[in-house]
């Protein structure tokens, strides 16, 4: 009985943290229609943020803040020196977007060294749930990551700020002759976008082993959960990650954790196969 | 007119030649253990030839491409090893090579197969998806013990060109280097002429615009297929040719990282032509032995950002770009425009 | 309030007007017409910074607009309702409504009530989806939307394209009481010759991308020797 409790907490954590990841993503993805290969280097920039802020004697809480500002602030430089220049060239997002993650990882690893760093979470204390012990960090990651979806669902879709950005995807042309500035919403849905993957990987680094190779894992799978899900809908990513992450922790319970990743990934390529604009998709970008 | 005056009139052939003969003569002004070292990068311009027909050619960006050139690899690796069941007997090289191209391949074909027909896959998913496939594949060769799990397997046999129990191996620098270099200009050759021909201009309309390629009655996911298959094979090749020089085969070679590694190299070549793609590993590969040791990670960061540069402003590559203007027939001005 | 001297602009190296002058009034209605492909449709996307102009220049009020962006002319107060309407097919009326207040006014601006007085049937669908009003229906929301950023001046591209007669008869009225009742300046593109002469009260022909002719549409009324000369009708 504990085993399969755990085995539960462990499977929603894990759909929870890749949702987290995938929520900037798809955000640039799904509404500007450019991959932003650099997902997981931004990820591993709100960790080495948060460390690098601890070991100077900075709070965590104000550690998470800072992050999740200063990679929303790279972003913003990101968009206006490359992105900017390759909307509507979309392959090219894909690659010109690999060479920065190489140039920020490569970055942290001459400012840090390849080694692994960690930190320590604010909250240590073990919940007791059902007889079963919990790491109480763990499930206030959980809450981030539900409250950074309600958060975005909520932005996008029903403030004025969400319903300009997504008139300016929707017919840049028309929105700007009605008056949005366009560019703006532009660089802040970027912004925004790596802002919460700051915020991911400040949350996880205390969970984690915080090296230059953190980003790749997590950007796979939050990839896949696009495709899988269909980025014409902020809920399907939600979608996606859930069967992502809910295959890979079973597999991964009953079995071993790398073959669960070559399940999961299988999965995923058969699934984006028969559903090429992803199941909650009207197609997918081209 | 003569056949090969009328050959070298074409400012793109005698470019092409020219680069070939100085290939050729390189063993003249370099030591042995440069040679050697080119002669590996030579493979790695197969492979990257493999990756221009389908990317630059035929639209079809790889983040995976790696998984053939390491099927090759393993492929060569097990026959010359005498470790296929029930062929443990008869290790030849022309086994190994012929299963080096079959494998990647059939594997290709049927993964093509799959991806491109029915609702076929539009570029991204394409290129994510090959991504995940690299990544199973490194993955699943890391547990596989058959084929040496995580160490890979190691002494791999050079080359050996003899037949009916004599042994021709070609190791000594000098053989080895003009070996790979007729294998490389065999491949440009057969890939070229496909280029050039009717095939070619029909892949380059799917890569322009698959749809409208579709109404004038072609079938274009027969065209993308065989595309496919074939640089599948010219990978497996190069995979086979790499490991008979290194002697030694390891996940990494069939996974993401090779992959990402010669998408780089063919983007900063240029993916538009065979001989930049090709020129392009050559070049990267120097350039990072030389200057790896002496930038350390700063190498890396310095590659990517030109990446990054190359990919915004010279989408036709860096030597694509001088290549252009070199083979410009003369009086024709480069309007800068594909 | 708008002034264009020498015009020259296009698309890629063609040259689509060729020096073309137009003056238009405070207050002033005027139409534009003339055949297919003489550059009409390139005029309003040039005055409204769609296309940069290669030479001559557009002055907006004291302003010269002439290589500004969209969204900057339109904060000075022109509006535009393209060929084809153009509205957000995925948003609803309101919210493509809202927009057109916002995007002039600011975050904060509210869709003036003024916008359904002219076209109360927008009040009826406010959580309909833009596009899966009717035609007629889609071309009041368009020029709603324009008009709910209260412009000094508006740029209407065929707005009787594709619609049935009655439907064309009152977005003309509606046009018209908005010239008359709030002093809007209006410029209108149209090849239906009883709607143009209906919403304005000069005619001016444009040929090859240069103004060839003028005259007030009481004039063209009476004496239709111009319409046929550069119209062939």
């Amino acid at each position: 009985m504990d085993q399969a409790l755990l085995l539960l907490l462990d499977a929603t954590n894990y759909v929870l943290v890749i949702i987290l990841v995938a929520m900037g993503l798809v955000i640039v993805f799904g509404l500007m229609r450019v991959i932003n290969m650099a997902h997981g280097e931004l990820f591993l920039l709100g960790a080495y943020t948060l460390v690098l802020l601890q070991q100077a004697g900075v709070p965590y809480w104000i550690g998470l803040i800072a992050a999740t500002l200063l990679v929303g602030f790279i972003g913003l430089l990101m968009e206006e020196l490359v992105i900017r220049h390759i909307y509507h060239r979309f392959l090219d997002t894909i690659l010109a977007t690999w060479g920065i993650s190489i140039a920020i990882k490569q970055g942290v690893v001459l400012l840090f060294g390849p080694g692994a760093q960690s930190t320590t979470a604010p909250i240590t204390a073990q919940l007791q749930i059902f007889g079963a012990s919990y790491p109480a960090y763990r499930l206030f990651i959980m809450a981030v990551a539900l409250l950074v979806v309600a958060g975005t669902f909520y932005l996008f879709f029903r403030t004025r700020f969400g319903l300009a950005a997504r008139a300016v995807i929707a017919n840049r042309a028309m929105a700007g002759c009605l008056g949005v500035p366009t560019r703006t919403f532009d660089r802040l849905t970027f912004a925004y976008g790596a802002a919460l993957a700051g915020l991911a990987g400040a949350v996880m680094a205390p969970i984690m082993s915080v090296d230059p190779q953190m980003g790749l894992g997590f950007l796979i799978p939050a990839f896949l959960s696009i495709l899988v899900g269909g980025a014409g809908h902020l809920a399907g990513p939600v979608l996606g990650a859930g069967l992502i992450g809910a295959t890979d922790s079973v597999t991964a319970g009953l079995w071993s954790p790398v073959m669960a990743q070559v399940v999961v990934f299988a999965m995923a390529v058969v699934a984006i196969r028969l559903f090429p604009g992803g199941l909650m998709g009207r197609g997918g970008p081209r | 007119m003569t056949l090969s005056a009328q050959f070298f009139a074409d400012r793109r052939n005698r470019t092409d030649a020219l680069i070939w003969v100085g290939f050729l003569a390189l063993p003249l002004v370099l030591g042995e253990w440069e040679v050697t070292q080119i002669a590996q990068y030579l493979t790695y311009g197969i492979f990257a030839m493999s990756l221009a027909l389908i990317w630059g050619h035929c639209g079809l960006m790889s983040f995976g491409h790696a998984v053939f050139f390491g099927l090759g690899a393993y492929a060569m690796s097990l026959s010359t090893l005498g470790m296929l069941p029930g062929l443990e007997g008869w290790t030849s090289s022309y086994l190994g090579i012929a299963l080096a191209l079959a494998v990647p391949a059939v594997f290709a074909n049927l993964l093509g197969r799959f991806l491109f027909y029915g609702r076929g896959l539009q570029g991204a998913q394409l290129a994510i998806v090959m991504l995940a496939v690299a990544v199973i594949a490194e993955r699943l060769m890391a547990r596989w013990p058959y084929a040496g799990g995580m160490n890979g397997l190691m002494s791999v046999p050079p080359v050996n060109l003899g037949l009916f129990g004599a042994d021709i191996e070609i190791f000594d620098p000098l053989p080895l280097y003009y070996l790979t270099l007729f294998a490389a200009i065999a491949v440009y050759i057969i890939l070229e002429s496909l280029v050039r021909s009717r095939r070619g201009v029909v892949m380059r309309a799917v890569a322009s615009d698959e749809a409208r390629t579709a109404f004038l009655g072609y079938d274009t996911r027969a065209v993308k297929l065989s595309a496919f298959t074939i640089s599948a094979a010219v990978a497996g090749f190069a995979g086979a040719l790499f490991v008979a020089q290194f002697g030694f085969v390891s996940p990494p070679l069939i996974g993401f990282g090779l992959s990402t590694e010669v998408l780089i190299w063919v983007a900063l070549g240029g993916r538009h032509g065979l001989l930049t793609a090709f020129l392009g590993a050559i070049i990267v590969r120097l350039a990072e032995n030389t200057l790896a040791d002496l930038l350390g990670p700063a190498w890396l960061l310095g590659l990517g950002l030109l990446f990054v540069l190359c990919v915004i402003f010279l989408p036709r590559g860096l030597l694509g770009e001088i290549y252009t203007r070199l083979t410009l027939p003369r009086g024709t001005a480069d309007t800068g425009q594909r | 309030m708008l002034r264009i001297e020498g015009l020259v602009c296009g698309y890629g190296g063609s040259r689509v007007l060729r020096g073309f002058d137009l003056s238009v009034g405070e207050g002033e209605s005027v139409a534009l017409l003339g055949r297919n492909g003489m550059g009409k449709t390139t005029l309003l996307r040039a005055v409204m910074g769609l296309i940069k102009a290669k030479e001559g220049k557009i002055e907006f009020g004291d302003n010269r607009i002439d290589g500004a962006k969209p969204e900057v002319i339109a904060k000075a107060g022109l509006a535009y309702v393209p060929q084809g309407r153009e509205i957000f097919p995925d948003l609803s009326v309101e919210e493509n409504l809202l927009l057109g207040a916002m995007g002039k006014n600011g975050l904060g601006a509210a869709v003036p009530d003024q916008v359904f007085q002219r076209f109360p049937i927008l009040k009826d669908r406010l959580n309909q989806k833009g596009g899966t009003l009717s035609g007629g229906q889609q071309q009041q929301l368009a020029i709603g939307r324009a008009l709910a950023g209260q412009p000094t001046m508006l740029l209407l591209d065929e707005p009787s394209e594709g619609l049935q007669p009655s439907i064309v008869t009152e977005v003309g009225n509606a046009m018209r009481r908005e010239v008359e009742e709030r002093g809007l300046t209006l410029v209108t593109v149209e090849q239906n010759v009883e709607l143009a002469l209906t919403i304005a009260e000069r005619c001016l022909f444009i040929e090859n991308g240069v103004l060839v002719a003028e005259a007030s549409s009481a004039t063209l009324r009476a004496d239709d020797s111009l319409l046929h000369k550069h119209l062939a009708i």
